[in-house]
């Protein structure tokens, strides 16, 4: 397909890799971070950091909004769930994610009406079809997902849809990220821009990162070829003392972003004054609400939930391998008592996050190596 | 939905309900995206779409309203969100 395969051209890969080989300072060592699970999945699947010299390290990002969704809240979702007028829908990799007494799947096996659906429009439409049911949305996701979410709202609201709610986890991006720099023992050099976040957002909001921290930031896509270009612009930015954000995704990502989606955005969504992501805590204004016209419509509103709190197990140490301080094999639960089978710590629920994607390759060579 | 929307699901393997077809993985990554071809426009800015491997869905362009016939679109949760831009790749 046109703008994928000439994005996987074994020549132009090597000669990417080669020429980042040539660029770089032997002596200086590189910490990129990539905030996207989408890139870090890339990275695994294509093993990209075998192409890359061993002074350039690659650090796994908090951009996997399974993986930073606190357990609390997926339990609150399932009290939703369990009860008996209600359809509960949602996105596939959120079946598999525990809450204290069981995942959404373990729930459905218990008899709970729990359907997964590829988009929220599916579920607006299970509401259309089951007029005497309560349709839940268990919306998670950054500002990728929340713009589907925001347009079944509207539609829900113009077809008068009253059975129909969301439950709704959405994060923001950019918080996190600064949440990230903000840590005391940060050390990241460069980042690797979320690629399809930010054809929604834009190029533009990235710029703080530049101006203030004073961090390069390239927005790339996904394939393998995208990654390596990224890279290799990051280096000659810190190499030649540059911060600035630049944008290898131009094909995909316009500057100012998607402005009939953020209009949506604006329209649907206020920010949390504050929100918990596992493995960072509380981030102020780091999540979406919906705004009060469309409480008619919020999950949170219309069932009462009963706002768990459960801490994050002390022994996992998710929140030093999302600020690239540890790499993921480096916990002490990692590959023992937490696996994708049995996640303990949040990073290892869903196939994005950083030790789980590092579990099936590079655990899984490690061991067939043995 | 219009009539022609009727005839472009029935003629795609998989309709809006079973879009997961589109999705080569896990869509809780939530940034993933699946470039598409655009076959058909449709009413209530919905249009008929093909992935690489030749599995149809319908999805909304309400974010790409600009789509036309032959567009690639990158799809995320059933919604396009993004157009290809040749001149600025």
């Amino acid at each position: 397909m046109k703008y994928v395969d000439e994005f996987r051209d074994p020549a132009l890969i090597r000669k990417t890799a080669d020429e980042i080989a040539r660029v770089i300072e032997r002596d200086r060592h590189y910490r990129i971070m990539e905030v996207c699970g989408g890139h870090t999945f890339s990275i695994y699947r294509f093993g990209l950091q075998r192409l890359l010299p061993e002074n350039i390290e690659l650090v796994h990002g908090p951009g996997c909004p399974v993986c930073v969704l606190p357990m609390g809240r997926m339990d609150d979702g399932l009290a939703i769930a369990a009860r008996p007028e209600v359809i509960f829908t949602a996105f596939g990799d959120v079946m598999r994610v525990p809450g204290r007494r069981g995942t959404p799947l373990e729930m459905r096996a218990k008899g709970a009406d729990v359907r997964m659906v590829y988009s929220p429009l599916d579920a607006l439409k299970l509401a259309t079809e089951n007029p005497d049911r309560q349709v839940v949305f268990f919306a998670i996701g950054f500002e990728t997902t929340a713009p589907s979410t925001a347009l079944t709202l509207l539609r829900a609201r113009s077809l008068n849809v009253d059975n129909f709610s969301v439950f709704c986890n959405h994060v923001l991006i950019l918080p996190a990220i600064r949440a990230i720099l903000d840590s005391p023992d940060m050390r990241i050099d460069g980042f690797i821009g979320p690629g399809h976040v930010s054809t929604v957002i834009g190029a533009r909001p990235y710029e703080f990162i530049a101006r203030e921290y004073g961090k390069p930031v390239v927005i790339s896509g996904f394939e393998p070829l995208d990654l390596l270009q990224s890279i290799l612009m990051l280096i000659k930015q810190l190499n030649q003392g540059r911060a600035e954000v630049e944008n290898q995704y131009a094909r995909v990502v316009p500057w100012d972003g998607n402005r009939p989606a953020l209009r949506a955005l604006a329209e649907v969504f206020a920010v949390r004054p504050f929100f918990e992501w596992r493995g960072l805590g509380f981030i102020s204004q780091s999540a979406l609400r919906l705004r009060d016209e469309f409480a008619a419509w919020d999950a949170e509103t219309r069932f009462s939930v009963p706002g768990v709190r459960v801490t994050d197990p002390k022994a996992a140490q998710c929140g030093e391998v999302l600020k690239g301080v540890l790499p993921p094999n480096r916990c002490k639960l990692f590959g023992r008592e937490c696996t994708p089978e049995h996640p303990v710590g949040a990073l290892m629920v869903s196939s994005e996050g950083a030790c789980a994607a590092y579990y099936h390759y590079v655990h899984a060579m490690v061991t067939a190596g043995d | 939905m219009s009539e022609g929307a009727k005839e472009g699901s029935s003629k795609a393997p998989s309709q809006v309900g079973e879009s997961h077809s589109l999705a080569p993985r896990c869509v809780t990554c939530q940034d993933e995206a699946v470039p598409v071809t655009v076959l058909e426009l449709h009413a209530d800015a919905q249009a008929l779409v093909e992935n690489g491997s030749g599995q149809r869905a319908l999805v909304a362009i309400d974010f790409t309203p600009e789509a036309r016939v032959g567009d690639i679109l990158l799809v995320h949760s059933g919604v396009a969100i993004a157009r290809l831009d040749e001149e600025r790749s």
